[in-house]
């Protein structure tokens, strides 16, 4: 198992460096070591899963093992010792009735291990990472044919896989934090792949940008769980003494030895704190509301890098990170401060509500957008507000439809970018909608995934995207209604809001996925003059991925909710076997009929409203266009939210860093000035005496002598 | 024990000046081409320095010393030694110095056209100041190589600079020089108090910090000394508001100056801190605490907000040195083991990354004779290879993780934040946690000035200023290796057709060529280094652990706790070898 | 004569010597003059000197005087020398008439004026370098004034 985990990440980063040093040689070739080495990745990674499944669903392990993870330390990051002693005793503000064991005051070490970890969530998210990283290679070969950067293309892929696959498997807090990082420069990289297209580099730098400022966030919460709990790692580590052989253990943030007892988990208004930082990292890596700006703009790189790492990996990693840490967010609950009417918020309501409010608020932009890419890019925005609602929500369900979702997404939006792409590759690197129309002759096979990838968006019954979504939304109704039955009124009201908000998302999300495609495919033939003769259907390289992820597309969904071994599998993560959490699973719950009908309902309205709208003529959607016109021009401007950042934060800093250096020149350097001129002001002063008379030297010679002369008769006693 | 080394040590720091005397010597006459010769005399040093690096046994150790009469003896009152060591602060910085002089001879191969003899034994003369500095034990030996890096660092400013040398050259010197005079006079006060506590005259700095733990001064007097040693250490550092001098000597210096400055000299500075104020101040260093630290963050973010608006890349640069060094006193002033041992290794992040990129721009400079940014775009296009280690040296300077700049920041921010978190009075730990928070904030301003000006220089549509193509080839003698461009951008160029037409350029005119072999291996190491420290930082830090936690032994943690109050600290013995050799993870026990 | 009263003797006519070799320096212009003033101060502290060291009835003073002398007599001839250079540029003995010194802000001070004769254009000899041969321009050693 351990080389399985090691070989995972370690075979993209060869082909990286392979790439990256003999690209220039192997030009149109560059593809090959990637694609063979993130495909061998995949297989790996199925292993892996297969093999951790075994051992975690393994009857034979103790029932009261909190989940199953396996960990192997390649090397030590830092490790330094007795740095470190956290003030408060852990456990406070917990509910009684828990022991609490306080663990010995002592000092902690800062002690990172480059670690790898294997647990069913980690199997789950690089089998999914490595599997459509493959099909995106092999896509990109064709689609970047001919590119300049050919090679540099299949480097920045093949470190990116590196980067998010150690992302998933990494077990500590800094190492997660790097990687975070890590797949956050290959995107800017790979944003700014066309780096002279000068809206592709400022997208690159803006995109990173927005992410630091999550990061900021990050980091902060970093410290804050260094400082409360002593540790950064997820699992226990043991040290042994080389002198005294003494074996000492350190419970980790997530070890299995803390998960067993809730009551060792920082409480109150630090574990509040921790999580709402967290929550800001995760809403700038996965574009959630207040840092969502940089995705759509990300939209410039070539589109396999859409697909890739703006559809289905790297921006999950913000889900990843929240599913990981449930036990923090858990434990948060309960601070005083925090309270909506009668219950206490804890971080996961508010991780929910984001997400609720950008499933809708991204739904809402995306229906006005001419540019295909960025009607899908806030479809992303939209649909990875739902898994923040999942795992908001917090129950056992909730997180694992949270992550369901995740995976079909990732399908079904990689289908959807690559078959965009296809479009733009045929149309001469054109995507706005409004100059083409009609293509579904010209592309059919391009046609017909897109259409598959339509359905499964837009929550279209059999499709996969109908299940995740209303597993999601039925286990945001039932928290609603279990708080109501708990008497927490507030509370209910706000998931069944959060519950009617995710429905009407549900609508606007199959509207402007079908509008897209009934504007692309639909309607009389209309090609750009910029297509030129690229204007047929894509080569093999490029629709063969297109149909492997249209099957998975349509069927993973139906797969996974009839079997019920995704769930069963899922909660032996060590974060999610956690009591609190684990006590909410109910194995083969009744499926939510009603939420099901509500929303094949929505979805067809959707579609409904989008082929009344756009099929044809649309006259109509003009009308509506110029009757709602104030509306229309607020959600086609994306809600002025990148003006009015430009105004609160962007010109002040600029105009504050315009005075600081004004400050700087005159101010700072004038008080040196200043303090450099008084010597030569000294100078000036005593400067007429130098009078180059060599009597009036003398003279100055006998009076000195004289006063010398005088001190020492004068001078009492001498 | 090892007496060989101590004289392969003396060797190492004299040899510099040997070469240097040797080049004036050869060049007098202006015929012979001594850049061969200088960069044999570098590549030396470097092995020479590689190897005692090498057997550097760590936990704590002192490496290498050497301990001889100087000026004086044993029996006069004045008794000055000639004595070197290592140990693990000075250790790496050690190492780096020898590192940069290689890439400063290497960039100025051809950038110098000048009065080459000079320059390049100027360089030589300069290594030889900052080996001394990092390896002095004696504390007047200290103070001679602390102002010895001066002189020559003048002439490189004066005589090579750009069109503002002078000025620059003696604002620079002026400045640095009216802080060191009082950093002089707080050394000899340490001395002589150590003289009337113990009755011993001595210059050594580890009798001196032994001695003053003993007897530690009186507070008050403690804290003029330390404002003494604040003013000159402070204004090499460059703490704010003390750093005018810098993006103005920055700006002029030639291309090895800037490289040199950035990456050795100002780090003699927050050396200076943690090597005297430190150990030897503990009461003037906790009250000047918060306030250090207060300026720290305000150079961080002032430095990062100047540095935005720059339109000169050499300046720009020289502000995010500012800031920078910002994080390295925050760390080192956070007062904990992680905080400073971030602090440490930041300062050899700082080096390597800020060096590699003067180093680079230099290189830009070189080819365009500009630094104005706006005058350039979409570099990338023309010089791949060179905008490729300028995104490296940018990254690992904006902290990406993975690179060298992540561990040292992440350490020394975690280490302040958890000050600020532990710390006892309630209301001076919220300041402190402040001061994190703003700090961490500075880290976002950096990631935002520096990928601007790699978007302006580097991105975009080709946009280069007018050159004479053979501008750079004149002046060459025939032995100068200006044939060998290691990467053309022919291959580059291969496929230049391109299906989705995102404005490229299909042919690239002729224009400046890319990076050469000689720039190439000017920047190689620096880039070895930089994924050394980010992959591995405890390989490093293992180094240089023992001896910042010396400096700051367990009990003196409740001091600096209580800031307000000092409290005379008792002295603690050093740890027992035999758990100082068994490493550091595993001293816990010993040490509670 | 008791000891005491020569000493004061000697110490008056030492004074006396130094006083007047005091004021001519400061009050005279012609270097010259200037020169033997100095000479006459120092001449008055060696009377003073012999005058001490014989009170005291140590050769002290008097080995001083002697190592005065020597000095005064090597000062003499640089002085001297210095005199006759200053005299051939200017052509004249007037010390008012050598101010350069001075900074640039302060205007030359002269009481009386003296009339301007330098003669600049005179043809100086040079100094031969030493070490390697000088450039030879066969004009100059044809039209040589003097040697």
């Amino acid at each position: 198992m351990d080389t399985l985990l090691i070989l995972i990440p370690a075979l993209p980063l060869a082909g990286a460096i392979l790439v990256a040093l003999f690209g220039r040689q192997l030009k149109e070739l560059s593809h090959l070591p990637i694609a063979v080495a993130i495909g061998t990745s995949c297989v790996l990674s199925l292993f892996l899963l297969n093999e951790v499944n075994q051992k975690a669903t393994d009857p034979a392990r103790p029932a009261n093992a909190v989940g199953y993870e396996h960990t192997v330390t390649l090397w030590t990051w830092a490790d330094l010792p007795d740095v470190y002693q956290p003030p408060a005793p852990l456990g406070a503000n917990q509910p009684e009735g828990t022991a609490t064991p306080s663990p010995a005051a002592r000092d902690y070490s800062f002690d990172i291990g480059v670690t790898l970890r294997a647990d069913p969530l980690t199997c789950i998210m690089l089998s999914m990472v490595t599997f459509v990283s493959t099909l995106v290679t092999i896509y990109g070969a064709g689609y970047m044919h001919g590119d300049r950067g050919y090679w540099r293309f299949f480097a920045y892929i093949g470190l990116f896989v590196f980067s998010m696959t150690m992302l998933v498997s990494v077990s500590n807090f800094v190492l997660l934090y790097v990687f975070w990082e890590a797949v956050g420069a290959c995107s800017y990289l790979l944003v700014g792949f066309w780096y002279e297209k000068p809206s592709a580099a400022a997208a690159g730098k803006k995109a990173f940008l927005v992410n630091r400022v999550g990061d900021f966030g990050f980091a902060l919460a970093l410290f804050l769980i260094w400082s409360n709990y002593g540790t950064l790692n997820f699992h226990d580590t043991t040290i042994t003494n080389t002198v005294t052989q003494v074996s000492e253990t350190t419970m980790g943030v997530l070890g299995q030895m803390r998960l067993a007892d809730p009551a060792l988990f920082v409480g109150g208004g630090a574990a509040m704190a921790i999580c709402l930082l967290l929550t800001l990292g995760a809403c700038g890596k996965s574009a959630q509301f207040p840092l969502h700006v940089w995705l759509p703009d990300a939209m410039e790189g070539p589109t396999p890098v859409s697909a890739l790492i703006h559809a289905a990996t790297m921006v999950t990693a913000g889900v990843y990170m929240v599913t990981r840490c449930t036990p923090l967010f858990v434990a948060s609950a309960g601070v005083p401060a925090f309270h909506l009417g009668d219950y206490p918020v804890d971080a996961g309501d508010v991780v929910a509500i984001i997400g609720g409010f950008t499933a809708l608020f991204a739904g809402l932009i995306a229906m006005t957008q001419h540019d295909l890419k960025r009607v899908l890019a806030y479809s992303t925005i939209s649909q990875l507000g739902y898994m923040f609602l999942g795992v908001g929500t917090g129950t056992m369900a909730a997180i694992v439809a949270g992550m369901f979702h995740l995976i079909t997404h990732a399908f079904f939006k990689s289908l959807l970018f690559l078959g965009a792409g296809s479009v733009m590759h045929a149309m001469g690197g054109i995507i706005d909608m409004r100059k083409f129309s009609g293509l579904r002759h010209l592309m059919p096979v391009t046609c017909l995934t897109f259409l598959v990838g339509c359905l499964a968006l837009s929550g279209a019954p059999p499709f996969s995207g109908f299940f995740s979504k209303d597993d999601i939304l039925g286990a945001v109704h039932d928290k609603a209604h279990h708080a109501a039955e708990l008497g927490h009124t507030m509370r209910g009201n706000l998931y069944s809001s959060l519950y009617w908000v995710g429905m009407i998302a549900a609508i606007l999300t199959a509207f402007y996925t079908f509008r897209g495609f009934f504007l692309t495919f639909m309607g009389p033939e209309k090609i750009p003059a910029e297509a030129g003769h690229h204007a047929h259907e894509s080569p093999r390289m490029m629709t063969v991925p297109l149909m492997i992820l249209s099957v998975f597309a349509a069927f993973i969904g139906g797969v996974f909710f009839f079997w019920h071994g995704f769930a069963d599998f899922l909660r032996r993560t060590p974060s999610l076997a956690f009591k609190p959490v684990a006590d909410t699973f109910v194995a083969h719950a009744e499926p939510h009929w009603d939420v099901m009908l509500t929303s094949s309902f929505g979805a067809l309205l959707g579609i409904g409203i989008a082929a009344y709208l756009y099929l044809g003529k649309n006259t109509e959607a003009k009308f509506l266009a110029e009757r709602l016109g104030p509306l229309y021009r607020l959600s086609y401007n994306k809600f002025y939210i990148d003006e009015i950042y430009n105004a609160l934060f962007v010109l002040p800093t600029w105009l504050l860093a315009k005075l600081s250096y004004v400050l700087d020149q005159n101010v700072i350097d004038g008080l040196v000035n200043l303090v450099g001129w008084i010597p030569r002001f000294g100078g000036r002063l005593l400067r007429s005496l130098q009078t180059g008379m060599v009597q009036f030297y003398a003279l100055a010679m006998v009076l000195g002598l004289l006063v010398l002369i005088a001190a020492l008769v004068i001078r009492p006693g001498g | 024990m090892d007496n060989w080394l101590n004289i392969l040590l003396i060797l190492t720091v004299m040899l510099p000046v040997a070469g240097a005397l040797l080049v004036w010597l050869l060049g007098w006459s202006g015929r012979t081409d001594i850049r061969p010769l200088a960069l044999a005399v570098s590549l030396v040093t470097l092995g020479l320095t590689g190897w005692i690096i090498s057997c550097y046994p760590g936990g704590g150790k002192e490496l290498a010393v050497s301990n001889f009469s100087w000026l004086g003896g044993p029996d006069s009152i004045v008794n000055i030694r000639f004595s070197l060591g290592l140990d693990g602060l000075g250790l790496w910085l050690f190492g780096l110095s020898s590192l940069l002089t290689l890439t400063a001879i290497l960039v100025s191969w051809e950038a110098i056209t000048e009065r080459r003899t000079a320059f390049f034994g100027l360089l030589l003369l300069l290594e030889t100041g900052m080996l001394g500095v990092f390896t002095a034990r004696d504390i007047i030996l200290f103070y001679i190589f602390f102002e010895f890096t001066l002189i020559p660092l003048f002439f490189l400013i004066g005589i090579w600079g750009s069109e503002d040398r002078r000025y620059a050259a003696v604002k620079f010197f002026v400045f640095t020089l009216a802080g060191s005079l009082l950093t002089f006079l707080s050394l000899l006060a340490i001395v002589l108090w150590n003289y009337t506590a113990t009755g011993q005259m001595t210059f050594m700095i580890g009798e001196l910090v032994a001695g003053l733990q003993q007897h530690p001064m009186d507070a008050s007097l403690q804290l003029w000394v330390f404002l003494g040693l604040f003013a000159g250490f402070a204004i090499k550092v460059p703490l704010f508001p003390l750093h005018t001098w810098l993006p103005l000597a920055h700006t002029q210096a030639p291309t090895a100056g800037s490289v040199i400055l950035a990456g050795i000299l100002l780090k003699i500075g927050t050396y200076g801190f943690l090597r005297f104020s430190l150990p030897m101040l503990p009461d003037g260093t906790a009250v000047c605490t918060p306030w250090i630290l207060w300026l720290s963050v305000i150079g961080i973010i002032y430095g990062a907000l100047v540095a935005l608006v720059q339109t000169d890349f050499k300046r720009l640069i020289a502000y995010s040195s500012v800031s920078h060094l910002g994080f390295c006193m925050l760390g080192i002033f956070a007062l904990n083991s992680l905080g400073m041992e971030g602090g440490t290794l930041q300062m050899i992040n700082h080096g390597l990354s800020t060096g590699g990129l003067f180093a680079c721009v230099g290189m830009i400079y070189e080819r365009y004779h500009t630094r104005q940014i706006s005058e350039f775009g979409g570099l990338a296009r023309r010089l791949p290879f060179l905008a490729f280690f300028t995104l490296v040296f940018t990254f690992s300077s904006i902290g990406l993780p993975g690179m060298n700049g992540f561990a040292g920041e992440f350490l020394l921010l975690a280490g302040m934040f958890q000050r600020g978190w532990s710390e006892s009075p309630e209301q001076l730990g919220t300041q402190f946690m402040w001061i994190a928070v703003l700090a961490v904030s500075g880290v976002v301003l950096g990631a935002w000035y520096m990928l601007y000006m790699i978007q302006r220089i580097f991105f975009g549509p080709l946009k280069e200023p007018e050159v004479h193509l053979d501008h750079g080839h004149h002046d060459h003698g025939p032995a100068s290796p200006a044939g060998t461009t290691a990467h053309g951008t022919s291959a580059h160029d291969s496929h230049a057709h391109d299906t989705h037409g995102h404005g490229a350029i299909a042919t690239l005119p002729p224009g400046v060529p890319d990076l050469k072999l000689r720039e190439f291996f000017a920047l190689a190491p620096l880039v070895v280094f930089v994924f050394w420290i980010g992959l591995y930082p405890e390989f490093f830090l293992r180094s240089i652990r023992p001896n910042v936690v010396d400096l700051f032994p367990p009990a003196a943690r409740d001091l600096y706790k209580n800031y307000g109050d000092p409290i005379k600290r008792p002295y603690v013995e050093p740890l027992d070898e035999a758990i100082a050799n068994a490493g550091p993870a595993h001293s816990k026990e010993a040490a509670q | 004569m008791s000891e005491t009263a020569m000493l004061h003797n000697s110490l008056l006519v030492g004074a006396l010597l130094f006083g007047i070799g005091l004021i001519g320096f400061i009050s005279r212009r012609n270097m010259i003059v200037m020169f033997l003033c100095a000479e006459m101060m120092l001449q008055g502290v060696s009377v003073s000197l012999v005058a001490w060291g014989r009170f005291h009835d140590n050769w002290g003073g008097q080995m001083l005087v002697i190592f005065i002398l020597t000095v005064a007599a090597c000062e003499a001839a640089i002085a001297l020398g210095l005199i006759l250079m200053l005299f051939q540029r200017s052509g004249r003995l007037d010390i008012a008439a050598w101010q350069d010194l001075r900074e640039d802000s302060v205007p030359a001070y002269v009481d009386r004026e003296i009339v301007e004769v330098r003669e600049e254009n005179k043809l100086w000899p040079k100094l031969t370098p030493s070490g390697i041969e000088p450039p030879v321009d066969p004009e100059e050693i044809m039209h040589r004034e003097h040697v």
